[in-house]
């Protein structure tokens, strides 16, 4: 048996060395989007080096950042706001009103995400088309929405199921309504889950690609299609690729850093039990 | 029953209601069809030779008074954009560039517009159009039934390039035949570097076969037309292959043409096959640390030299709301002035043979007289609608052989077995 | 409240989330089950030639079809496993850590799952640059360069890609069982502390029991994605070398928008769903919302 301070060390050595596994690919990206071209392509890699803002300066002049950046954050904001909301009520709906087919209902949702994205393109374009709205939002936030929706559904049905019976029962008691009940009782309760489901359907529809490109049109584009502009299949320009791709990681890094202060926050069950 | 119905209709148009509240009004301008203000929007990849071209575009915008919009998507999903576009009829794209393997599909399926008429309609010609000045092989792609789809602009040919200083180095001479590049290869393989090849699993691999099996008077379908892979010139192709891909440089079993031209272009690799529209990169000082030191040659060969070359085409499209002010778009980027400029921007070459020997042009870019000398004896790919699937077979069969997991007579069967039910 | 007007509330809660996964994935899917019976081009549906279930014998008696199935699970199973052991084990970990540091690390480690596909493969393909890449430059310092194959070599290109999607996904799990197992309450460790349990006893005697329902959902969640995946092999080798890397959705995108085999793509994403029914259904059996209260 170890002793418990080497055995503390043992576990700072692990943590520390997934932080590094972790990090050091991306700080790989980092780097080169300041390198100049003659500075990326050396053996062994260089890890000092004069920075140069050359690579940004190409990709802005190149791409419309702006715009993009605003579409994705439209998108991804409307799409997991949707999928977060309607997810949760629809699995409060499911585990809380003894509903008679609501097993059936849970299992239609877990057929939905099975269905793979080839499949879905094609109808998908064609039933927007005919309602006028391909090239709009409207494509990619419903895709993404209704990708994210089964696992919203799976994850907010499990968190509820830990949540006790009487906490909901005595709110009711005390004069609270269904939808009071829930919102004052059970989501604090839920709050750590509810938010892995944001920032995980959130991270989706920032990033997803296909339903991105194909349902919209150049004044819809989000980030990453912008960005498949240059990171593609034909480029190598290593440098102007890793500026693109700095640009694009950052801001949803920086958001994720503040949301998953809620993630481990929530009021846990076991806190509130007595 | 009825009024859960009736919920589900009310749901669903709130749903849409919300959500298109959010959507954007912008109607891409498209609806102005009083030919005062035309929109077309075009459909190209993405690329430093798309930036050039919208450079270009301003001019035609300031000619004509018509808008353009470039739609430049990674090379990945333009044809995926092109299809779903061009099947649903949105009305999209007016000018969409296509690849001449996509053409006959594009035609089968009816998302084309002919342009016969448009041709011999003088007014929507520029002054310098002369139609018979275009690769006449490269029409012929084009054409079906009588009738022209399209007209040819960029052409991309694989090529050998070599670094002259590293050659000299080691007492070398550029290579011409397989025996001699796999010579050199050798030499260099026995150092630490190699051949970089393009053996990537994918198309460019089937580029270089196709152009080592024509120059060894071989041919993927026999006399009467039946497919003949296995046909021993075809062999003798698929050998050299391999035993070129033994001697390539470590990674190039997943290089593309791109990654082949880095490792050129950084002085990393004596030799290797690249494409034409890449080639203008090594000769850009800013960023080529081997410009000017480089030689450039056809494919090597069996018998004689033979080039398989590819070819972009501004078609206009079926569902185009303004297919006159598309063609005249058309024909404006294919035109001699402005495919020069165009060529002088990055090193294209176009599908005007006048521009083959424009001294302006030669002089810029030493490559010309390379890809000139392979263009005389050059076809492209198979072009059927079945043409795909052989290009898959290939794409296997050459990336198998390039690891080494086959032999070339096996690796040649199989494919033949696997293609037995489409080429009857 | 009414009986009856709260299973209105209840229907009007759960009808939304349903009717968005008709639309959008439903549909499709009996759109997918109709067009794999026919021989089509797109746009030209109405034209098709009905061939009845020639596409699905035709899967089971082609080669790369067969073989992008075994690869797909091969993925699955690997890729899973890993992802499964690393993310529990640090989530795990982080837990005994003060909470401060442990919110900060658990930040850092979720950075990868933010990250673009596309970005992911430009990322690896630096990484595993033979040349320039700091995977053969530090293999090389251990004297290992030339055994590796990286994604050039049929042998090792699966094995490669698993690691890129390791590195991306096990954030994923580490956050899905972070917020279960915030949900354990306290006073059951302090119990188990104050009974002299050790580290490991603790783990699989408490924690992985209390999260049971957690994990089942993650695999679930996370093998179907596996099962189904795309983007990473799309960026990184397409597939190759030598089919190597062939996944089944890869297969069924090329057949579809390369070949213009629509029927047979369709027909191919179908076979995929129901083996992932197959492989999955008894987990879904055990998962949390199965269990009656």
């Amino acid at each position: 048996m170890l002793g418990k301070s080497s055995r503390n060390l043992l576990k700072a050595i692990v943590l520390a060395l997934f932080g590094l596994w972790t990090v050091i690919p991306i700080w790989m990206v980092v780097m080169t989007s300041f390198k100049r071209q003659k500075d990326i392509f050396t053996v062994p890699v260089k890890w000092m080096f004069h920075p140069t803002f050359d690579n940004y300066a190409k990709a802005f002049s190149n791409g419309d950042f702006g715009r993009y950046f605003m579409n994705s954050g439209l998108v991804a904001v409307t799409s997991s706001f949707l999928a977060v909301a309607l997810g949760t009520l629809c699995a409060y709906g499911l585990t809380s009103f003894g509903m008679r087919r609501s097993r059936a209902i849970t299992n239609f949702f877990m057929l939905g995400k099975l269905v793979p994205a080839v499949t879905m393109l094609l109808p998908m374009f064609v039933l927007l088309h005919s309602v006028g709205l391909l090239g709009t939002y409207v494509g990619p936030i419903l895709a993404h929405t209704a990708v994210n929706l089964p696992f919203i559904v799976w994850l907010a049905i499990s968190f509820l199921k830990d949540v006790p019976k009487d906490l909901e029962q005595s709110a009711l008691i005390d004069g609270c309504t269904k939808m009071q009940a829930f919102r004052k009782i059970i989501l604090p309760i839920i709050l750590p889950g509810v938010t892995a489901a944001v920032i995980l359907s959130m991270q989706y529809s920032w990033n997803e690609l296909v339903f991105a490109m194909q349902l919209t049109n150049m004044d819809t584009y989000t980030l990453p299609v912008g960005i498949s502009r240059f990171v593609g299949s034909v480029s190598i320009d290593w440098g102007k690729s890793s500026a693109a791709a700095t640009i694009t990681m950052v801001p949803i890094i920086v958001v994720g850093f503040f949301i998953q202060k809620y993630l481990a926050e929530g009021t846990t069950g076991g806190a509130v039990k007595g | 029953m009825r009024i859960r119905n009736l919920r589900l209709a009310l749901v669903l148009a709130l749903i849409v209601g919300v959500i298109s509240a959010c959507s954007s009004n912008n109607d891409n301008g498209k609806s102005s069809s009083g030919g005062e203000k035309t929109t077309l929007t075009i459909s190209r990849w993405a690329g430093p030779h798309a930036d050039d071209q919208k450079e270009l575009l301003k001019q035609f915008e300031k000619e004509t008074g018509i808008t353009v919009k470039m739609d430049d998507v990674d090379y990945g999903q333009l044809q995926q954009k092109q299809t779903l576009n061009m099947s649903t009829k949105t009305g999209e794209y007016d000018l969409v560039w296509a690849q001449e393997i996509w053409i006959p599909e594009y035609i089968k399926a009816g998302y084309l517009h002919p342009i016969d008429e448009y041709v011999s309609n003088e007014a929507l010609n520029p002054a310098d159009f002369d139609f018979n000045d275009y690769n006449p092989n490269l029409i012929n792609i084009l054409k079906s039934d009588g009738k022209l789809y399209g007209l040819p602009t960029f052409i991309q040919l694989p090529i050998m390039v070599y670094n002259n200083d590293m050659l000299a180095a080691e007492g070398l001479t550029a290579p011409k035949t397989w025996s001699e590049t796999l010579a050199v290869a050798k030499h260099f393989h026995d150092k630490g570097t190699g051949i970089a090849l393009p053996a990537k699993q994918g198309q460019a691999a089937v580029d270089i076969f196709s152009s080592l099996v024509r120059s060894n008077n071989g041919n993927y379908f026999n006399a009467d037309g039946k497919l003949d892979l296995t046909n021993p010139a075809n062999v003798e192709a698929a050998a050299f292959w391999k035993d070129l891909s033994a001697v390539s440089m470590n990674g190039s079993t997943n290089w593309h043409f791109d990654e082949v031209n880095k490792a050129v272009q950084a002085g990393q690799a004596p030799i290797g096959f690249t494409i034409s529209g890449l080639a203008g990169q090594l000769e850009d000082k800013a960023n080529s640390s081997v410009a000017g030191k480089i030689g450039y040659a056809p494919i090597p060969y069996g018998k004689q030299a033979f080039g398989t070359l590819s070819v972009w085409n501004w078609c206009v499209t079926a569902d185009s709301k303004h297919p006159e002010e598309a063609y005249r778009l058309a024909a404006w980027l294919t035109s001699k002035s402005t495919e020069k400029q165009m060529s002088l921007k990055d090193g294209q070459i176009a599908a005007r043979q006048s521009l083959f020997t424009d001294a302006d042009l030669v002089k810029q870019f030493p490559f010309f007289p390379a890809v000139g000398e392979s263009l005389k004896q050059a076809d492209t790919q198979p072009l059927t609608a079945d043409a795909p699937k052989l290009m898959e077979a290939l794409q296997t069969a050459l990336s198998a052989l390039a690891v080494g997991n086959t032999e070339p007579k096996a690796a040649l069967e199989k494919s033949q077995q696997a293609l037995a039910s489409v080429f009857k | 409240m009414t009986r009856s007007n709260r299973s209105y509330l209840a229907g009007f809660l759960v009808l939304p989330a349903v009717a968005v996964v008709v639309l959008a994935m439903i549909v499709p899917l009996g759109y997918a089950i109709v067009m794999s019976l026919f021989d089509f081009q797109i746009g030209h549906e109405a034209s098709g030639e009905f061939v009845g279930l020639h596409y699905y014998i035709a899967f089971f008696q082609d080669d790369v079809a067969l073989h992008s199935l075994l690869t797909t699970l091969l993925f699955t199973f690997v890729a899973l496993a890993l992802e499964l052991g690393l993310g529990i084990g640090i989530a795990v970990l982080l837990t005994e850590m003060p909470k401060r540091l442990s919110k900060l690390l658990r930040a850092i480690y979720s950075m990868p799952l933010l990250i673009s596909p596309i970005i992911i493969g430009l990322i690896w393909r630096y990484l595993y640059d033979p040349t320039f890449g700091l995977v053969y430059q530090w293999l090389g310092q251990l004297g290992l360069a030339d055994e590796f194959g990286g994604l050039a070599k049929p042998a090792s290109a699966l094995f490669s890609i698993i690691v890129a999607d390791v590195w991306q996904t096990t954030p994923f799990i580490l956050l899905v069982v972070t917020s279960g197992l915030s949900t354990i309450p306290h006073e059951v460790y302090e119990a188990s502390r104050i009974d002299g349990a050790g580290f490991l006893r603790t783990l699989f005697k408490i924690t992985l029991p209390m999260i049971g329902k957690v994990i089942v959902l993650v695999t679930l969640i996370r093998g179907t994605d596996a099962f189904r995946v795309f983007d990473i092999i799309f960026a990184l080798t397409n597939g190759g070398p030598a089919n190597s890397t062939m996944s089944l959705s890869i297969f069924a995108f090329k057949k579809g928008f390369e070949q213009y085999e629509m029927g047979y793509a369709m027909a191919i994403s179908l076979i995929t769903m129901l083996i992932l029914i197959l492989l999955f259904a008894p987990l879904v059996k055990r998962s949390a919302f199965m269990t009656r209260d």
